[in-house]
């Protein structure tokens, strides 16, 4: 027996629609006391007015949709309710639903039944959560992947992994006349099996990084049009843009979207090497810092004037992420001669931010900075809960496969220390008979 | 003289221990068995131990039982299995001399007062009022007793097969105890049907033994049993390892439609830890290489054993499967392997005690519960004896929990699972294996067979000054130091052993991979002179320190949690995380409390735990 829970789905505010929705034993016939129309076609919209059940007022013109337990969300009886948004008409019918005896339900709890009635695992429950909350497409479509099941498919399979190690290793010490194989397998299986774990955890800071955005620095002497071209990339003039030197003092920044990424562009002040006043000094040090934890730098140059200061920079924040921008390309019709004086491996990109040229090749060229440190984006979102618990089951592992010559009877029990926690902390399920197992895989027998 | 006090019926493994016990506590006994000339027969391969069956043997020696020692009177062969493995799971196994196994046995059955030996079949048991009586036997003769212990083997309406022919016998072609079954059946125990087999034997002048490697024993000082103290054994008699290969596949193959399981003559399940090389070759098709070992059976005999080859088929074709072995090319067959099919009592029929809930002292032990081996026959008879000696005597049953035995584990899965085959303890059925090792089961059950009067003064003493010894030397490792001086650092350096940059105590030192008993020992004169079974004692506290006490831990959150009841509406099929068969077993018996889940079939200790766990998270539990 499930009591009848009900929430508003859709946030508060001004809109033409708002969801209602409803999970629990019968809450389709609770729906159907509000209303004179017959409902209760499975996954049939159908347009009803609903009254108030004590009192017989309209409370709005509705649809309704509702869901038998076998092809639920929750895996109950489910209602979902179409009424019209704002912050009146909801209410008035959310209210009437719990006066006929639903229970307002806290946050989460509709995912809670799906896990409980087996719809969805928490790993899948979490990933709601997420493409809920995701601040890109990107981790949108990650998290839906996720939910789809591809995080879970990798977990079992790294359980399954684990049980069948345990397997092999209870067979040699259960069996060891009759497993004729070289213990140091089973212990490579392991090793072999901590680098799936490891590229999970690797997965995890790209999952972060899809979630905090990807940073972008624009760096470079004052004056050089850092701010022209900072307006250009996100769209709109953000910054105030002078002809003046330091006319941005600290650092702004902006979130646009490329192909998916989340990237947060900051523009910066110029370092100001010569003569900081005390305040400069402050400012200094926070662009550096800004600098070090950057993705990706942008240094900007000015086409007509590159100094040995900007060589000094570009080599001292020297990282692979580094994009060379020769800005005021407009002023001069040929590439200036110090370009040679750039370090070989230089990336460079040509552009004039006043007359928006060579922005697109700009664009690109971050595009595939990010592309090239992720590498192979994974199909999965590993979200910082989950990520902890497998640097936690990596760390047990550990103590079989740091040590030069492990204990066969000690790594049984590490092995099972991880299946635990899988199970426990991460709530993968899958599992085997172990002697079954035993049978299967080996020929026992004296 | 027909009463006596314990009755044991049969004087196989079970039968020897059980007498011995209930004799030993000081009960009038009497032993009966179908041929005295074949008391503690060894029918299939002559050896105890070997993973998780040493355990067993441990904990019978350590309660006082006799195997161990016995076992030792006729050695042929010792050797410790899993020594490249760690220190908690090694396990001993010795091959024994068969016939003077038996004898040993015998002469010590014959000296033991309270005891009286009888040849006789049993063919029928004295219900009254749903109690045992006592039992009649071949020669319509009965013989009264206050409990009745039955470890009948393969005798219960045993049934050899060989091909496809079959008669009726028990052990190797013994009489068989025919009628004894339709009385269990007629009073309404619920009898099955198990199977099992054996291979051929060989003549060890016939064997090319250059073709095969030896396999001698153990060469260091060693004991099976506690009050054994360690010794060189000599003489030994080594075993020979072989290879099946692809001709003795093709061989098989050929043959296969001999087998009597395959005709459909013997169609009840065999022990898969025993399986014929007939189902071998069905099950592991593309394998042709399966071990086999040729164990001695004896000094006064050159029958040869040969592990791994149990067959059923024809005895001419047995020889022409023998023959494509390397080594074996002229081999002379001296007896022929055969399947024998023989019957069970259902174990719903008995308590954990061992006796039987219809019929108040009536006791069954070893393969009539649905076991496989010596160790396990003999662990049951020694639990039958003390608890129908008990039962005379008004003391309390003892039964002991699978938290701190294997005998435990092997009486709780026989009782609570369903035995789909005959059963055979291992290691992978043993949840706490780093609390319950070989080594210690003196600590953990002598204090036990002592109470119940088992054990002997003599192997009292000794067990004291080991354990005032392992308390001295806990003590000592726990408050000596080593430390980084340069002298040590030199002496470590001149011994090459691995050095150290901080202080360490004994005990913490003993837990690095790289440092051992004989390192410390080296470095330390007065750690040295305990005994060596103390030592070991010792490192392995040390080194498995962090094990012991997570299985301590997960033992101490069962005994809490056992009695938690499930809420009335409690959602079963919410527990997701447990083993598919687990949660399947679970759905179905809806149980009322932990300790009800525990003893459900397919229910595994580690679900238990996992199940404790998904409480907690649910608020249920705190």
């Amino acid at each position: 027996m499930s009591d009848q829970i009900v929430a508003i789905a859709t946030p508060p505010g001004e809109s033409a629609l708002s969801a209602i929705r409803l999970s629990g034993d019968d809450c389709i016939s609770l729906v159907q006391s509000l209303t004179t129309s017959s409902i209760g076609e499975h996954q049939k919209a159908k347009r009803v007015l609903l009254k108030d059940p004590i009192s017989g007022v309209l409370l709005d013109d509705v649809v309704v949709i509702c869901y038998r337990e076998s092809s639920s969300y929750t895996g109950e009886e489910m209602v979902e309710i179409f009424c019209h948004g704002g912050n009146i008409t909801v209410h008035n019918v959310f209210n009437s639903l719990v006066k006929a005896g639903a229970r307002p339900a806290p946050p989460g709890e509709f995912s809670k039944r799906a896990v409980l009635n087996g719809k969805i695992d928490i790993i899948q429950a979490e990933s709601i959560e997420q493409i809920v909350k995701a601040r890109s497409s990107k981790e949108a479509e990650l998290s839906l992947q996720t939910l789809k099941g591809s995080l879970s498919k990798v977990l079992s399979s790294i359980l399954l992994q684990l049980e069948e190690i345990l397997v092999e290793m209870d067979a040699r010490l259960s069996f060891p006349n009759d497993v004729y194989e070289e213990d140091s397998l089973v212990f490579l299986r392991v090793k072999t099996l901590q680098s799936e774990i490891q590229s999970l955890i690797n997965a995890s800071s790209y999952s972060s990084i899809i979630n905090k955005g990807f940073s972008v620095v624009l760096m470079g002497k004052t004056n050089v049009g850092k701010s022209t071209l900072f307006n250009v990339l996100v769209g709109f003039e953000r910054t105030v843009v002078s002809p003046y030197p330091s006319t941005t003092h600290d650092y702004v920044s902006e979130i646009v979207s490329w192909e998916g990424y989340p990237i947060t562009i900051f523009d910066t002040a110029g370092v100001i090497t010569i003569n900081p006043s005390p305040l400069d000094e402050i400012f200094n040090n926070r662009m550096e810092s800004l600098y070090d934890s950057a993705f990706m730098l942008l240094y900007v140059i000015d086409a007509m004037d590159c100094s040995q200061e900007d060589l000094k920079m570009i080599s001292s924040n020297k990282r692979p992420n580094m994009v060379i921008v020769v800005n005021k390309t407009d002023l001069s019709k040929e590439d200036p001669k110090w370009l040679s004086n750039l370090p070989d491996d230089s990336r460079i990109v040509k552009v004039s931010a006043i007359n928006k040229t060579g922005i697109d090749p700009l664009v690109t060229s971050i595009i595939d900075g990010i592309k090239k440190v992720i590498g192979q984006e994974p199909d999965y979102y590993v979200n910082q809960r989950q990520s902890s618990i497998l640097v936690n089951i990596n760390n047990v592992l550990d103590r079989i496969t740091c040590s030069s010559e492990p204990f066969m009877d000690m790594a049984v029990e590490d092995i099972k220390e991880a299946i635990f926690i899988m199970k426990e902390e991460l709530n993968v399920s899958h599992s085997k008979e172990l002697l079954n197992d035993i049978f299967s895989h080996f020929c026992i027998g004296k | 003289m027909n009463h006596f006090d314990v009755l044991v019926v049969g004087a196989g493994h079970a039968g020897c221990e059980a007498a011995l016990a209930s004799a030993r506590m000081g009960c009038n006994t009497a032993l009966v068995t179908i041929n005295l000339d074949t008391i503690a027969w060894m029918p299939c391969n002559p050896a105890i131990g070997g993973s998780g069956k040493s355990q067993v043997i441990a904990e019978i020696d350590a309660l006082g039982g006799e195997i161990a020692l016995n076992a030792e009177k006729s050695l042929a062969q010792i050797r410790v299995l899993n020594t490249s493995r760690g220190l908690a799971l090694r396990s001993k196994r010795v091959q024994c001399d068969k016939y003077a196994y038996s004898n040993n046995m015998k002469f010590l059955l014959e000296r033991e007062p309270n005891l009286t030996l009888y040849q006789s079949i049993i063919d029928s048991l004295i219900i009254d009022h749903n109690k045992c009586i006592g039992v009649k036997d071949i020669h319509e003769e009965d013989i009264f007793a206050k409990c009745i212990i039955l470890t009948t083997g393969t005798h219960l309406a045993g049934k050899i097969h060989v091909g496809w022919v079959s008669y009726d016998a028990g052990r190797g072609g013994e009489l068989v105890g025919g009628k004894l079954s339709s009385s269990l059946h007629n009073v309404g125990l619920d009898v099955r049907r198990f199977n099992t087999g054996t291979t051929p034997r060989i003549d060890k002048k016939s064997v090319d033994y250059s073709k095969l490697s030896e396999q001698p024993g153990e060469s260091f000082p060693i004991s099976l049993s506690y009050i054994t103290k360690r010794k060189i054994w000599e003489p030994q008699l080594s075993s020979f390892l072989g290879w099946t290969n692809e001709k003795t596949i093709e061989t098989t193959k050929k043959y296969l439609q001999y087998s009597p399981s395959k005709s459909g003559n013997m169609t009840k399940v065999g022990p898969r830890t025993c399986p014929s090389i007939e189902e071998k070759v069905q099950w592991f098709p593309e394998n042709a290489k399966h071990s086999i070992f040729l164990e001695q059976e004896g000094f006064k005999t050159d029958e040869v054993y040969i592990a791994g080859l149990n067959m059923s088929i024809y005895p001419r074709f047995q020889l022409e499967i023998l023959k494509t072995i390397k080594g074996l090319e002229n081999v002379k067959m001296f007896r022929p392997a055969y399947a024998i099919a023989y019957d069970w009592v259902h174990t719903s029929e008995i308590k954990t005690s061992l006796e039987t809930i219809k019929f108040e002292n009536l006791f069954l032990a070893g393969q009539i519960n649905g076991t496989t081996g010596y160790d396990e026959a003999a662990a049951q008879g020694i639990i039958a004896g003390i608890n129908a000696a008990s039962k005379v005597k008004g003391l309390e049953q003892f039964i002991p929990s699978r938290q701190i035995s294997y005998i435990g584990v092997m009486l709780d899965d026989m009782i609570n699972k369903e035995l789909v085959e005959p059963y055979r303890i291992t290691p992978s059925h043993v949840e706490c294996r780093m609390l319950n090792r070989e080594d210690n089961a003196d600590q953990r059950l002598t204090p036990i067979g002592r109470k119940y009067g088992l054990v002997s003064d003599e192997r009292w003493k000794i067990f004291n000054e080991k354990m005032e010894s392992i308390e001295k030397g806990r003590m000592f490792v726990k408050e000596n130091k080593i430390n980084p001086n340069k002298e040590t650092i030199e002496t470590l350096q001149n011994m090459s052993y691995p050095t150290i940059h901080q202080s360490y105590s004994y005990f913490d030192i003993l837990k690095r991979t790289d440092w051992n008993e004989k390192m410390l020992s080296a470095i330390s004169k007065e750690f040295d002179s305990f005994p060596k079974d103390v030592k070991e004692e010792l490192v392995i506290e040390s080194k498995y320190e962090g094990y012991i006490r997570r299985e301590k831990n997960e033992r101490k959150k069962i005994q809490k949690y056992r009695n938690f009841k499930f809420p009335m509406d409690f959602d079963f099929s919410a527990l997701t995380m447990l083993s598919k068969d687990s949660l399947i077993s679970i759905i179905e018996k809806k149980p009322k409390t932990i300790a009800e889940t525990q003893k459900l079939p397919g229910v595994r200790p580690s679900d238990i735990i996992i199940l404790i766990s998904m409480l907690k998270k649910m608020k249920l539990l705190s």
